[in-house]
């Protein structure tokens, strides 16, 4: 069929759709393509930038991290103009296993990579999202995402790191993300069911949020928390501790003076003497989460303060 | 093939009890459509607007709005779509084909879209502003593209890779 005259083939051709054409008979041969691209010269030329944004937006992130590369006008209209690679709002990176574990949830896009370092790929498109959260169990997969995160020129509102082990990597968070403005931190997974022990905390002078949760930071630890927390949660639901965790973090409250919202849950109180013994006249403003609640009205009348969240 | 613009849904010899928008193409055919369908469209709504038209008998009287830039060919194909969409509730969706419609409609759809030997639809459906034929559109092309590799791309629709090699060893 390729031996007839190139002007039959034309005829034959036209009765074809456009995405025949080019979809299908374009790659039979050599002929044939040529015989197709001289009756429809540039496609992509006709097709105004308009709708080009809206073919892309058909496609998923990792399909559009590919189309970048076809040509300039292709990246730029995707990495500028494209409302779909700047529209990811949490970022969830999992470990595979632990994904396979949850289930496989499908309710948000998954792309799959297999080799952490191949994410790169992904998160530079995407402009800024407002959580990281790196689901790790072992402290290798943890800094490989880590690096990814730091390498990508993705803003981050926040990360939060879900260790399923004793496995630390807030070192490295630091240092690789110093400037890191919010932080949570939750392990998740049976095997550290009853809280992670943690003896240290990195410097993270960037910080300004930070949420604990379910972190057994010990009784005389020499944890040193944040220096510019303006928001900190606690809670620990693990093993009960003497005296209990949130003693110990209330007596170290004076390491983040700047803190303007605190919150503790899960904590047993027994008396408002439980509070006004501690440390936490240095927390500048309290909030009262549960109005009429008279063991935290008279603690703000003790301490002169008002911005306290109790949760019990 | 070029179709037949005498018969088409958008010929001028309509019945007269219709309110129907009247339309030039870039040849000068004359075109119209029913109201409804007409008003699926962006531009006919604003300019409708900027006139100062606003009920059925300032239609009827209305002179014939001349697209310049639309083909007869693309027009014929307008008019199809838009008549066949006119009476569908308004999209809620911001994108198109997550808009609820019937199997029926959505075949329909994919018929029509598969039966076209003209992207010159494409650049009617961005200058008149049809929202809906528009996404259809830009979803066919995305079924043309998808799957294929980026080599695969440049080469069916003679894309040239024009990033230096500095830039195309950063982004592997």
């Amino acid at each position: 069929m390729d031996q007839l005259p190139r002007d039959v083939l034309t005829r034959i051709f036209s009765d074809f759709t456009y995405a025949d054409q080019t979809a299908t008979l374009s790659l039979v041969c050599k002929v044939f393509s040529e015989v197709i691209r001289a009756m429809k010269p540039h496609f992509f030329d006709s097709i105004p930038s308009e709708v080009l944004l809206r073919v892309f937006d058909n496609f998923d992130l990792r399909e559009r991290a590919s189309l970048v590369r076809v040509d300039r006008r292709f990246r730029d209209l995707i990495v500028e103009k494209s409302s779909g690679v700047a529209e990811v709002n949490v970022l969830n990176i999992f470990e595979e296993h632990i994904w396979l574990q949850l289930g496989a949830p499908q309710l948000f896009p998954v792309i799959t990579v297999e080799n952490p370092d191949e994410l790169i790929n992904i998160l530079r498109y995407i402009k800024n999202v407002s959580a990281a959260k790196v689901w790790y169990e072992s402290s290798e997969f943890g800094q490989r995402a880590i690096d990814q995160l730091a390498d990508s020129k993705m803003k981050m509102s926040c990360v939060d790191v879900y260790p399923y082990a004793p496995e630390q990597i807030l070192d490295y968070l630091d240092r690789k993300l110093p400037e890191l403005g919010a932080l949570t931190m939750r392990p998740h997974g049976q095997n550290v069911w009853n809280g992670v022990r943690m003896t240290q905390m990195p410097a993270f002078n960037g910080l300004r949020t930070l949420i604990m949760d379910n972190f057994d930071i010990g009784g005389d630890t020499p944890i040193e928390f944040p220096p510019n927390v303006t928001t900190f949660e606690f809670s620990n639901r693990g093993t009960h501790h003497d005296p209990p965790q949130w003693v110990t973090v209330a007596e170290k409250l004076y390491q983040m003076p700047l803190i303007e919202f605190l919150g503790f849950s899960h904590a047993r109180f027994n008396t408002i003497d439980d509070l006004s013994r501690r440390n936490m006249a240095l927390c500048p403003r309290v909030e009262i989460d549960q109005s009429g609640d008279e063991a935290s009205n008279e603690f703000l009348m003790a301490m002169n303060t008002h911005s306290l969240l109790l949760r019990k | 093939m070029a179709p037949n613009f005498e018969e088409a849904p958008g010929s001028s010899k309509r019945l007269k009890e219709e309110i129907l928008y009247r339309f030039h193409s870039k040849e000068g055919h004359e075109f119209t459509m029913e109201k409804a369908a007409a008003e699926l469209s962006g531009v006919v709504k604003q300019i409708s607007q900027d006139l100062g038209i606003d009920d059925d008998e300032s239609i009827r009287n209305m002179k014939p709005i001349p697209l310049i830039n639309v083909s007869s060919e693309a027009f014929h194909y307008v008019v199809k779509w838009c008549e066949q969409h006119k009476t569908m509730p308004p999209w809620e969706q911001d994108k198109w084909w997550l808009n609820e419609r019937d199997e029926e409609m959505k075949k329909w759809e994919n018929e029509f879209l598969g039966g076209l030997t003209s992207e010159q639809l494409f650049d009617a459906a961005n200058y008149m502003d049809i929202k809906c034929l528009l996404d259809k559109c830009a979803e066919t092309v995305a079924g043309m593209i998808k799957g294929k590799s980026v080599e695969e791309i440049r080469e069916i629709w003679e894309l040239e890779n024009d990033f230096t090699p500095e830039e195309e060893e950063a982004m592997k």
